[in-house]
């Protein structure tokens, strides 16, 4: 029975009885006492280790609402318009234009030996282009042979070359809302929606879901999650066949593997009498890196996708309301049986006449078969009011806001979609906070990077990608509320609040080590804060050096 | 002539509690002779002869009549490429769209792909549940929305609504998409010919008789002279309503040609050798067009 004593500049514990110390003692992965070196030597012989002497050390970070596909994009080209780390710890810099993203095509086609094979990209994202918009000729001078796709950010968007498009029949069906044209009425090779996706997977062979798990993609989902300070993260919404438990059973068991992961299962994959029983059957084979139990729904779509159902004005542009998912009654029966038996539902809300039926739902639910502590949770609910924070409070119902969303479209909303009065409460964290709501943050990774420091920085400053402030004071975390909401708040959010999200006796020694401490830098440069690595279950990762 | 290799594609849409699943099990049953490929939300509802199974797994019944039927399971899309690209694909596919689905959507993607042609997307209206829906503010946008992408509208459990009902349901749907054809059923009774038969392009006159047997008019003729299948080509495409036509024709030149007039193509194979009896038969909707007989004869020359 080894002991290790890891010594810090500052460990932040999140735990309010001993909020700061300086050493940690770890025993068989889990923490063993935090204190000074004295405290924590009473329990005997131990290994001091001084490689954190000049970090911080706080709880392992949580991402609460991510999705294991952002491991499986890796192994394709990153197009995106904002600078992205890879699983290497490369930083990969934004694209601000066409020809940049042409380029960058044109280097991986040169470095992909199949002549045949179809060239992906991913997290292209025009926005600040202006009137610009990609054209299948642009993709054309990437290669003249290969089948060329590339992905916006939302992935509801596609750019096809030339290839692609001859391969379909977009030519004879350019009166179809999916299928973008240029002022001669041919198609430009931009599609939306299930159309875009069909072509991938058919001409460019794409098949991002049961990519996902495989063990590359999973390995790059870690790694991400490791250079980011995140020791727990989830996969927001999956099937969880047989094969796939079994692939990320056999990963996550194994030793380096630097990343605890909490799958959702899909509850609307199959109907609820055989979800129930089938996320009953997954309970017991979760294991120490491979948590199971919890249960994801989708209600609608996106606000900037237009597919979020909102209440009244509906859209500032006078686009019409979104799209349920589910229906409303289906939806209201789905959740009455996955409450019934006893399971954690995380319920993907976007927009307020959604948050209102989820509402209402768990409502009805609750008054058939009350659970004390159910702890279901809103994902996004980005338009959420104040008085449905008050409802949630009242129930018992937590909050999971998509912070991100305030830096990457904030304008959007601001101008397009919401309009000012709304685009100023979107993901109103402060609100939750005042009215008792327990909170977690998300980046919805892959839609944006994973990073909790910088969803924290996002919370903390509400600063839009232009530079517009949304939302008062009042909607602002401070930096300590914050850095709570990415660890104890994530892990209570997940019903793991007594394994993970502060450093203090018991729980698992899950840590991110971090070169510069949050609390001294300037609010605005929480986002930068370096990470060093983490520490999973007692074991060390450091980042890799670039 | 039309590619053989291209796989008509039918969408069936409509509202939770339609009639879309009765609708799906009685074309895997009643598939006169056609492979058909048909994807549904979830095995639970479809009710199969297990006599009829030849094989299953997860996600896929085969069965002896050449049909197979899929569950849309994690992934539609998948479901979908893994019927097109069988060695053996279906001869149509039968898509049925989610209840909230817009049917439209759905229908854009076999018209994105060469190897599918949109054969017609029908959505099913419940007669006892339509006026509440489209009174829902939480509802109203979906069904409208369904209701606008059909181009045939089947109102079902006519049986069990009161006539009032039916008929106030006729008129909003007349309103909404006025001349788009509408049949009064239960679901059980809708001519299997009629879907298979069905042109996208086809639009008749807004009558809704309540036998949708009565919908039909039918025609043959039996001609020894050569054809001008130029000619026939133009009399098909010109008749509005007309759903099948099939036979054998003789040829000037000497031989013969087999025709097949399928939703709104007109497919020709040649027969080296005239044929001993040469004879067309057609099958419409609505009313019998004025003089399409005779314009039939005059091909025959």
């Amino acid at each position: 029975m080894t002991t290790t004593i890891f010594s810090a500049k500052r460990i932040i514990t999140m735990n309010p009885s001993r909020p700061f110390a300086t050493h940690v003692a770890v025993r068989d992965g889990r923490v063993l006492s935090v204190g000074t070196l004295k405290e924590v030597s009473a329990w005997g012989d131990a290994n001091v280790d001084d490689r954190f002497s000049d970090q911080v050390v706080m709880p392992g970070l949580i991402e609460g609402h991510s999705h294991l596909v952002e491991g499986a994009l890796w192994d394709h080209t990153y197009v995106g318009y904002y600078d992205r780390t890879a699983p290497d710890g490369r930083v990969w810099p934004g694209l601000k234009s066409v020809d940049a993203v042409v380029e960058r095509l044109q280097e991986a086609s040169a470095a992909q030996d199949d002549p045949d094979a179809a060239l992906i990209g991913w997290g292209f994202d025009p926005i600040f282009f202006g009137e610009q918009r990609m054209h299948a000729r642009d993709l054309d001078r990437v290669s003249n042979g290969r089948c060329i796709g590339v992905f916006h950010a939302s992935l509801h968007f596609l750019n096809v070359n030339s290839a692609v498009i001859e391969d379909s029949d977009l030519a004879a069906s350019t009166d179809m809302q999916e299928v973008m044209t240029d002022a001669r009425g041919a198609p430009t090779g931009e599609l939306a929606g299930m159309v875009g996706m069909y072509l991938a997977m058919k001409s460019l062979k794409f098949d991002l879901g049961s990519q996902a798990t495989h063990p590359p993609a999973l390995w790059n989902f870690a790694k991400v999650c490791q250079l980011a300070g995140v020791t727990t993260a989830t996969d927001l919404h999956s099937p969880l066949d047989d094969e796939m438990v079994g692939r990320l059973t056999g990963e996550t068991d194994k030793a380096d593997f630097p990343l605890r992961i909490v799958s959702a299962f899909g509850g609307t994959l199959m109907p609820a009498d055989k979800g129930t029983a089938r996320i009953g059957s997954l309970v017991s084979k979760s294991t120490d890196k491979h948590k199971m139990g919890i249960v994801k729904l989708v209600l609608d779509g996106s606000i900037q996708g237009f597919t979020a159902r909102l209440k009244w004005p509906g859209h500032f542009n006078g686009a019409p309301n979104g799209l349920w998912y589910i229906a409303p009654d289906e939806f209201k029966k789905t959740v009455l049986a996955y409450n019934a038996a006893g399971h954690q539902l995380h319920i993907h809300t976007n927009g307020d006449e959604a948050t209102e039926l989820a509402l209402d739902a768990i409502e009805e639910a609750l008054a058939t078969n009350p659970h004390p502590d159910h702890r279901h949770t809103l994902q996004h609910c980005q338009m959420a009011s104040d008085a449905q924070f008050r409802r949630m409070a009242a129930m018992g119902v937590g909050v999971n806001l998509f912070s991100n969303h305030v830096y990457y479209w904030g304008d959007q909303h601001y101008e397009l979609t919401l309009g000012p009065d709304r685009a100023h409460r979107i993901d109103n964290a402060g609100s939750a906070v005042e009215h008792g709501v327990d909170l977690a943050l998300h980046s919805d990774a892959p839609i944006t990077a994973i990073g909790p420091l910088f969803t924290a920085w996002c919370a903390v400053n509400r600063v839009t990608s232009t530079g517009k402030h949304l939302g008062g004071d009042a909607e602002r975390l401070t930096v300590e509320e914050a850095l709570h909401t990415i660890t104890m708040g994530g892990a209570i959010s997940l019903k793991l609040d007594h394994e993970i999200g502060s450093i203090e006796v018991g729980k698992l020694a899950d840590f991110a080590v971090l070169n510069e401490d949050p609390f001294e830098v300037d609010p605005m440069a929480l986002k930068d804060v370096d990470v060093w690595g983490t520490v999973v279950g007692g074991e060390v990762f450091e980042a890799p050096q670039v | 002539m039309s590619d053989r290799s291209v796989i008509p594609v039918s969408v069936v849409g409509g509202f939770l509690g339609a009639g879309k699943t009765t609708l799906l099990n009685r074309l895997l049953q009643e598939n006169e002779g056609r492979r058909l490929g048909v994807i549904v939300n979830d095995f639970g509802d479809i009710n199969i002869d297990e006599n009829l199974i030849v094989t299953r797994d997860e996600d896929m019944v085969s069965l002896a009549n050449g049909c197979i039927c899929c569950s849309i399971g994690n992934d539609f899309l998948r479901a979908l490429i893994s019927l097109v690209t069988r060695p053996d694909p279906p001869e149509h596919i039968v898509i049925e769209a989610s209840g909230v689905a817009d049917p439209l959507r759905i229908a854009a993607i076999a018209r994105a792909d060469k190897a599918l042609r949109l054969q017609g997307i029908f959505v099913l209206v419940d007669a006892t549940q339509y006026q509440t829906q489209a009174a829902d503010p939480l509802l109203v946008d979906t069904v409208r929305a369904q209701v606008g992408a059909a181009d045939l509208l089947l109102l079902t459990k006519t049986d069990i609504a009161k006539d009032d009902q039916t008929q106030a349901v006729g008129e909003l749907l007349e309103r909404e998409r006025p001349g788009v054809l509408r049949i009064e059923t239960t679901t059980t009774d809708v001519p299997v010919s009629l879907l298979f038969g069905f042109s996208a392009d086809l639009r008749t006159p807004s009558t809704t008789p309540h036998d949708p047997h009565a919908l039909f008019w039918t025609g043959s003729i039996a001609c020894d002279k050569a054809c001008d299948v130029e000619q026939l080509t133009a009399v098909l495409e010109d008749c509005a309503g007309l759903l099948r036509c099939k036979g054998i024709v003789r040829s000037a030149g000497g031989g013969g040609q087999i025709v097949q007039w399928t939703a709104g193509r007109l497919e020709l194979s040649s027969l080296e050798v005239a044929p001993a009896e040469a004879a067309l038969v057609y099958i419409g909707v609505g009313a019998a067009p004025a003089g399409f007989e005779r314009s039939i004869q005059q091909c025959f020359e």
